[in-house]
């Protein structure tokens, strides 16, 4: 207050200064000789009446407070001065300031008697505050630059109170070196614009560690309102800073994945909106931004509706993992134009607690095409292998669907030249193929057909012997194209089919040479019969007319006797290759009849063996026999003549000369026959081959027959029920043959 | 002279129809020949035997067709008929139809004699 040129300038002045201090307090205002003072509240406090002491001099109004009107003295005389002094138990402050521009004081004098307690007890709360709440607080005096800290603050900055310097320069060299212009700046324009600030800094402890420091603070101006003090406090955010940093980092990293995956990933509330989704989704769906922006999960569905191949089907879905928070689920999604996306959807849980879902897609259209593409060739290769190839084809129609589309047709080129449909498939609803083969097709190569209204229309061609021999037509679902993987496919079937188609081609026509084979010699057995009944007559009769006398005669002489024995013989082996035909044929067709009756097995042994003799001694084998236990059965007596005499002659045939050993033993439930020779033997190989019909063990040219023997034998003991084995220790070493009859045969 | 068992040989195998004539008559049997069954027929009206001898496979008439056509001639159908084949299946269905036996072809005079004596009616057989 200076230079007053009246009271009531004065004393508005007062005013607007003790509205700053409030309580109780006393002003004394002293120009000269006169004094103007003012208050609010008991004025009376230090026995100074306000009103009263307006305009009186300060010696009488302070006349019972010296210390004042020293400190009143010493301010008129240019000197400041503080004093705390007492009066009436109570504690006063006071300070004297000569006016700035001379010739007066002001004097301010406050009872702090509460004050100083409650300040002593609010301090040391405020201290316990700072300290748990890592809250440190300062004052700043600019004009002074002088700087004080909270002990907190001194606890934050890890210093003791010697060690800080309490300047402004101080405290800055505490600050972060990349963080103490910004600092510099936020503390001039506090100043500048008088204006409270909040900013964030970090400072280096004494140990070298960096904190950082959320600071918010105020301008305080001096008595005449410009800015002389900055106050505040300091919050050690270091902690919830680097939490804050954390939760940045992770978010980030969340984005980049997000934005790096393959999958497209959708996250929804449980609302049904969307909250978050990456780009690879919208490109999934091919969602525009726009839609995106709706974050309306039907919105979205009714989007990608028509082109799902079961809508109906993936709405009831989305309604259930909607109604659902807790399900966990795969499935698989198709699309109209034969994409596939697989789903992955999990609920999301804070806490605990369900808040959403998290749906990934994945397309998987490649892996399901190899996939599906597999198991058509896998499925397709089994079903080829079976013998009848047009059922095969059909069952490869339908496998290929609905992988290679919606309808499939295979044709095959009949032998009058035109192609005849052999196998058609359809899925439930899809149009047929059309007939009439592409001309490209024709000449052995796939065709693609079908502009982009028409359905895509693929066909192979099925080559045979390099020959066009037919093709497989596909036609697509109207929302598919044929690709270059699907046309592989195709071929890959067709190649597969083809290679049936061949191999039934070869199967048939060795099934026709085979029964060719079989028919000529059926009916050249018959035939031969016709003159070999003839030719037998002949020669008996003429052996009948010879035989009695067995030596030359009237009308035969010895020349004609030797010749009349050749054609005996030879009738004789004629007869035996024929039967041996006939009995082929006859057990090829199943034919082979028996006269089953009670006989023994020894004794029909024993007749072969006898009739053998002739051809075992010329053989020089030497034979040893045993015979034991009941060798009587029901069995055809003839047929097995047969089997005997055919194991008995192939021993003397392939027997080398070295001995023959036969043994036959009869059990009650069957009888056994083993026919053992050293010769020859049979390459294991060989061994089932011998019982085919026209095969034998060794090369027919050095020891003739038909080969038809041993098949003859075995149909005839399998007719009856038995086996018959042959085992060999290898060429050179010798064979058994072991036939084993139930005694009791089968009707 | 004795009354011969009346056999009739019918085959279209000339040289078959002459051997077994031959054994035949040396057996002591009346024997005629015929080619095929039509002649047979033919033969029978004018004069009935005791036994056939009949070939399965013939032109014109075959053998089963020779005794179905037997069957519908009320003289005739009871004369036994033995079947001469080298086919297992027809000769079955010979025997089916009504055939007395069959000789397997090829098969010895032995063999037809006993066939013979085995289905001539009593008179014949004594006599012979």
């Amino acid at each position: 207050v200076s230079d007053a040129s009246g009271p009531g300038a004065k004393l508005v002045v007062g005013s607007k200064a003790l509205g700053l201090v409030g309580g109780p307090f006393v002003v004394l205002d002293v120009d000269g000789a006169g004094t103007v003072a003012h208050g609010t509240g008991d004025g009376t406090t230090f026995g100074i009446d306000a009103r009263r002491a307006t305009g009186q001099p300060a010696s009488s109004v302070l006349r019972d407070q010296p210390e004042l009107l020293g400190l009143v003295r010493g301010a008129l005389l240019g000197r400041a001065a503080r004093a705390s002094l007492s009066a009436r138990g109570r504690s006063l402050a006071a300070q004297a300031d000569p006016s700035p521009g001379g010739g007066g004081c002001t004097l301010l004098a406050i009872d702090v008697t509460a004050t100083a307690e409650e300040l002593s007890r609010a301090e040391d709360r405020l201290s316990e505050a700072q300290r748990i709440a890592h809250v440190g607080s300062w004052e700043w005096d600019a004009t002074r630059n002088a700087v004080t800290w909270s002990d907190e603050l001194y606890s934050i900055y890890g210093l003791e109170r010697d060690e800080f310097g309490a300047t402004y320069e101080s405290f800055l060299e505490r600050v972060y070196p990349d963080d103490r212009e910004y600092t510099g700046r936020v503390i001039f324009d506090a100043f500048r614009t008088a204006r409270p600030f909040v900013y964030d800094h970090r400072i280096v402890r004494k140990d070298g560690s960096v904190r950082m420091l959320h600071t918010r603070g105020e301008v305080l101006p001096d008595g005449s309102g410009k800015p002389a003090r900055l106050v505040g406090c300091c919050w050690d955010v270091t902690d919830l800073h680097e939490a804050q940093r954390e939760a940045e980092r992770s978010l980030s990293l969340l984005r980049a994945t997000l934005d790096s995956t393959e999958d497209g990933i959708f996250a929804v509330d449980l609302q049904g909106s969307i909250v978050q989704m990456n780009a690879r989704a919208l490109e999934l769906w091919q969602v525009d931004s726009d839609l995106a922006a709706t974050r309306d999960t039907w919105a979205l569905i009714d989007h990608i509706r028509d082109r799902l191949a079961d809508p109906e089907g993936f709405i009831a879905r989305e309604k259930m993992l909607l109604a659902d928070h807790e399900t966990t689920a795969l499935d698989t999604i198709r699309f109209k134009d034969g994409h596939v996306f697989e789903r992955y959807t999990t609920p999301q849980r804070l806490g605990g607690e369900v808040v959403g879902r998290v749906c990934s897609f994945r397309d998987v259209t490649a892996r399901e095409r190899l996939l599906g593409g597999a198991l058509v060739l896998a499925g397709a290769s089994e079903v080829l292998a079976a013998l009848d190839v047009e059922p095969a084809l059909q069952a490869v129609a339908r496998l290929a669907l609905p992988r290679l589309g919606s309808a499939c047709a295979v044709d095959t080129f009949s032998e009058t030249g035109g192609p005849r449909r052999i196998a058609t498939a359809a899925l439930p609803g899809a149009e047929p193929t059309t007939d009439g083969l592409p001309r490209p097709v024709l000449a052995g190569r796939p065709s693609l057909s079908g502009s982009t209204r028409e359905r895509s229309c693929l066909s192979v061609p099925l080559i045979v012997q390099g020959e066009v021999a037919g093709a497989i037509t596909f036609i697509a679902p109207p929302e598919r194209r044929y690709d270059a993987g699907d046309i592989e496919l195709a071929e890959e079937l067709a190649r597969r089919a083809a290679l049936a188609l061949d191999n039934a081609r070869l199967r048939r026509r060795w099934r026709e040479a085979l029964a060719a084979r079989d028919e000529f010699l059926a009916i050249a057995s018959h035939e031969l019969r016709g003159p070999m009944a003839s030719l037998h007559l002949a020669v008996r009769g003429l052996v009948d007319r010879v035989a009695p006398r067995r030596e030359p005669g009237p009308g035969l002489d010895a020349r004609e006797g030797k010749l009349v024995g050749a054609i005996d013989r030879a009738e004789r082996r004629l007869e035996r290759f024929v039967d041996e035909l006939f009995d082929a044929t006859e057990a090829r067709a199943d034919h082979l009849r028996f006269e089953l009756a009670e006989m023994d097995l020894g004794e029909v042994v024993r007749e072969v063996l006898s009739r053998a003799a002739p051809a075992l001694a010329r053989s020089g084998s030497l034979l040893t026999t045993a015979f034991r236990g009941p060798l009587t059965g029901i069995w055809d007596r003839a047929r097995l003549e047969q089997v005997v005499s055919n194991l008995v002659s192939n021993a003397v045939k392939f027997g080398l000369g070295k001995p023959i050993e036969i043994r036959l033993e009869g059990d009650p439930e069957k009888a056994r026959l083993e026919v053992a020779d050293r010769g020859l033997g049979i390459a294991p190989e060989r061994r089932e081959a011998i019982f085919r019909p026209f095969e034998q063990a060794v090369l027919a040219r050095h020891y003739g027959g038909l080969g038809l023997g041993l098949y003859i034998a075995r149909s005839i003991v399998e007719s009856h029920g038995g086996t018959i084995e042959v085992a060999s220790e290898g060429e050179g070493r010798g064979s058994t043959f072991t036939v084993e009859l139930p005694r009791r045969s089968r009707p | 002279m004795k009354e011969r068992i009346r056999t009739l040989i019918v085959d279209d195998d000339e040289d078959l129809r002459e051997l077994l004539g031959l054994g035949l008559s040396e057996e002591g049997f009346d024997v005629d020949t015929a080619r095929d069954g039509l002649d047979a027929l033919e033969k029978l009206r004018v004069r009935r035997c005791d036994v056939l001898l009949v070939d399965l496979r013939m032109p014109r008439m075959n053998g089963l067709e020779l005794m179905d056509a037997l069957k519908r001639e009320p003289s005739l159908a009871e004369i036994p008929v033995v079947v001469i084949t080298g086919d297992t299946v027809q000769g079955q269905d010979a025997l089916a139809s009504g055939a007395a036996a069959l000789l397997r072809k090829p098969f010895d005079v032995g063999d037809a004699v006993a066939a013979i004596l085995e289905h001539a009616p009593r008179r014949r057989r004594r006599a012979a």
